[in-house]
């Protein structure tokens, strides 16, 4: 193997090689020939976050293997999978899933329409039989729609001979590509692609209606994009995403004080609260699945069976909630209600507006940013020791509104500076999110082991309560952990250059 | 990176073939590997179907790196490159003791592949000469195939000698038995009152075969085209040996 000067060619061809048996002469010296194919049924993959297509990655699974095309890289990185592999912990350890470590773990490979591949394989020989050149020849073939990708293997010391046979592609008609978008569109894969957190541009100088308007519709329209994934039920994040784009709106609802009238604000939080109320538990069950691994591995082996049990309960409540969220979904009364919203969104005519309502954007923002970060302070700073735990859930819940805040407007400030603030403010919010964890962590499971010890009484509760006894107990020194944490972590958001930064983006913006 | 010489002051005793299912050997468990053929007759390029290259003169061998570098051409296998030899330089033993400093260049030549490679194999021509004593330096393991007959034995003492004499370090040197046909009364006792002589024998050894003769019909390694025969198996477990103890 040699990776180095000769950059691979990647192409598409839009016909395929007429080549059979007898070889292609390249030059006095040098003739191709097709040295084996074969074909098989063949899944391209990618996450919903489409995380391969942002990495100028290509992953197929064909033949119970995982081939990972990463860009201008000569070898492909394979490796043997699971009949119905979807994350990347259920891989065994090897080369793909090394490659995919920067890829979420809770995300699921989900595949795009099944295409049947034909691979060709050609070499390049000398007079000596020796090889120069090696490229592959992959036909996606999908419901009468061909495409045809390929990708040269060059051999070290054998330049020439490269560009001999690039020279022939081209006069094939192969035309040279960087990223694989056209294979992931040709499978089905949509365009453009999900992006969670896109930057909304903002005119600084429209109406803040205007620009509430574009908020909300931009959160709703995220907000709906997951819910095929949730119905199908391919992971998580769906569900996720799909909540959090709702309770940016409700922060948008709640904190953009006078934009629309009293009532319609009043009526939309009643709406989007009612909405958001029919998948909390459905969330709660999903969170607790997911830190199943981290409980089992806070308590000794001899204790996992009184742990199992309650998976297996929150298991089963599970797949009732996700029933139930599926109706919701499905449900006439939903999709008139969303019909209605995102009509009601379109136009600044459809809403009643409030006091507030024709204040230009940016002034707005800065006001709403810079008290928002004051409230922060204040509330941190008042931290001590004795502090009890509800205030440091107030400050989770500040800093979680004074992000969606920045992120917001982002658009209107300048990137460099806002993101090196939010980052400062990510550190905080990291602790006050594992502080507040450790504590749902302690309240679900007293609240499992109270309603489970209500309807049965048999040996298993001892055990049970045991375990859960046990856990809640290592949570709680853990939360406390945390909650040492927190004082040093505001230290460094409440750090004199970050305040002055804020000062001088949000609290001196507004007297510009 | 390790550097492996291949090294016989007798010609005909195997080291070619040796080199090339060595090389063999180690890409295919792994390591990324370079074979340099330095025997000018160039035969362990043409085992691999390289062509000599015309590039690589003999000044810039040593002077330019980057020409060095830009000499290797990938095999056909994965993680093995050569660079072929080149009849121009036939003379370059010569050439070699005009130049000064003449012993660092070599090295010099190879560590700046330091990244590149695990193992570089150096094929060298069959004499005593300037060239093997940079070799007998800059190597980390010196291979001595030796045929198990007299004159064989004495070109063996000799190289011992060559190293007291100009102080090089003999623990470098691995010799191991090569052509060895156990039925020939003459081998099996020479192996044995040499063995007892020199503890750093190898216990591998390689079997004179048919299959081994085949290369230069097959142009490849023993290891691609017959690799469940014994010689096949005796180059690998050679292989095995010598990376222990490298």
């Amino acid at each position: 193997m040699y990776i180095g000067h000769i950059v691979p060619f990647q192409f598409y061809l839009g016909n395929p090689l007429e080549i059979d048996d007898n070889p292609i002469v390249l030059s006095e010296s040098l003739r191709l020939i097709r040295s084996q194919h074969h074909s098989a049924n063949c899944d391209c993959l990618d996450t919903f976050d489409s995380d391969l297509q942002r990495s100028k990655q290509l992953l197929l699974r064909y033949q119970n293997t995982l081939t990972l095309f990463q860009n201008k890289q000569p070898v492909l990185t394979t490796q043997k999978c699971p009949a119905n592999w979807r994350f990347i912990p259920d891989l065994a350890d090897g080369p793909v899933k090394k490659a995919l470590s920067y890829c979420s773990a809770i995300r699921a490979f989900l595949p795009g329409n099944k295409n049947k591949l034909i691979i060709e394989q050609f070499i390049v020989l000398d007079e000596d039989d020796k090889t120069h050149v090696r490229f592959t020849l992959y036909h996606f073939n999908y419901d009468n729609r061909k495409l045809i990708f390929g990708i040269t293997q060059p051999m070290r010391g054998y330049d020439t001979s490269h560009e001999t046979l690039l020279q022939m592609l081209a006069k094939n008609g192969a035309i040279e590509t960087e990223t694989y978008a056209d294979i992931y569109r040709h499978c089905g894969f949509d365009s453009p692609i999900y992006v969670a957190k896109p930057k909304i541009s903002i005119d600084k100088e429209a109406p803040i209606l205007q620009t509430t308007l574009q908020l909300i519709k931009t959160s709703l329209n995220i907000s709906r994009q997951n819910e095929e994934g949730i119905k199908a039920d391919y992971d998580t994040e769906f569900l996720h995403d799909y909540r959090v784009n709702l309770r940016k709106i409700r922060s948008i609802l709640s904190l953009f004080k006078g934009v629309f009238s009293m009532g319609e604000n009043e009526r939309l939080k009643q709406n989007f609260a009612d909405i958001m109320k029919q998948t909390n538990r459905l969330r709660d069950l999903d969170v607790y699945l997911l830190d199943k691994q981290d409980l089992f591995d806070l308590l000794p082996v001899r204790m996992h069976k009184g742990l199992d049990q309650m998976f297996e309960a929150f298991s089963i409540e599970r797949k009732q909630q996700l029933q139930l969220v599926i109706k919701m979904l499905n449900s006439k009364n939903y999709q008139k209600n969303i019909h209605e919203l995102l009509e009601k969104f379109s136009s600044t005519e459809n809403l009643r507006a409030g006091p507030k309502a024709s204040t230009t954007s940016l002034p707005f923002a800065t006001k709403l940013i810079w008290k928002r970060y004051t409230k922060v302070c204040q509330i941190a700073r008042q931290i001590d020791d004795n502090t009890p735990d509800e205030e440091i859930h107030q400050l989770r819940i500040q800093c979680k509104k004074l992000r969606y805040l920045m992120e917001f407007f982002s658009a209107l400030f300048p990137p460099k500076m806002l993101k090196e603030l939010i980052k400062s403010l990510k550190r905080l919010q990291d602790n006050l999110g594992r502080f507040n964890d450790f504590s749902v962590q302690q309240e679900s499971l007293q609240e499992f082991l109270t309603s489970y010890s209500k309807k049965h009484r048999n040996k298993n509760l001892i055990a049970m309560a045991e375990s859960i006894g046990a856990l809640i107990i290592l949570l709680q020194q853990k939360q406390s952990q945390e909650r040492a944490q927190v004082m040093q972590s505001f230290a460094g958001f409440d750090s004199p250059e970050i305040k002055a930064k804020f000062t001088q983006i949000f609290h001196h913006g507004i007297k510009q | 990176m390790k550097i492996i010489a291949c090294y016989s002051n007798k010609g005909g005793v195997g080291k070619t073939a040796t080199s090339v299912n060595l090389a063999y050997a180690s890409a295919h468990a792994g390591n990324n590997t370079l074979l340099c053929d330095l025997d000018p007759q160039g035969a362990a390029g043409f085992y691999y179907r390289v062509k000599p290259s015309r590039k690589l003169v003999e000044q810039a061998f040593f002077k330019d790196v980057d020409k060095f570098t830009k000499a290797i051409r990938a095999s056909d296998f994965d993680k093995l490159d050569i660079i072929p030899a080149n009849m121009t330089y036939r003379d370059f033993d010569i050439f070699l003791a005009r130049m000064k400093n003449s012993r660092s260049r070599l090295k010099k030549a190879l560590s700046a592949l330091d990244n590149e490679y695990d193992i570089i194999i150096l094929d060298c021509p069959p004499n005593i000469s300037r060239l093997s004593e940079n070799v007998f330096k800059v190597s980390d393991s010196i291979i001595v195939p030796v045929i198990p007959t007299t004159l064989s034995e004495r070109t063996f003492l000799q190289l011992i000698e060559f190293f007291n004499e100009h102080k090089l370090n003999k623990k470098k040197l691995l010799p191991f038995f090569s052509m060895v046909q156990k039925q020939k009364k003459l081998h099996k006792t020479t192996m044995e009152r040499l063995h007892k002589q020199y503890k750093r024998i190898l216990s591998s050894e390689i079997p004179f075969s048919s299959d081994i003769e085949k290369m230069g019909i097959h142009r490849a390694p023993v290891l691609s085209y017959a690799k469940s025969k014994a010689a096949a198996k005796a180059y690998k477990n050679l292989w095995q040996e010598i990376k222990s103890k490298v």
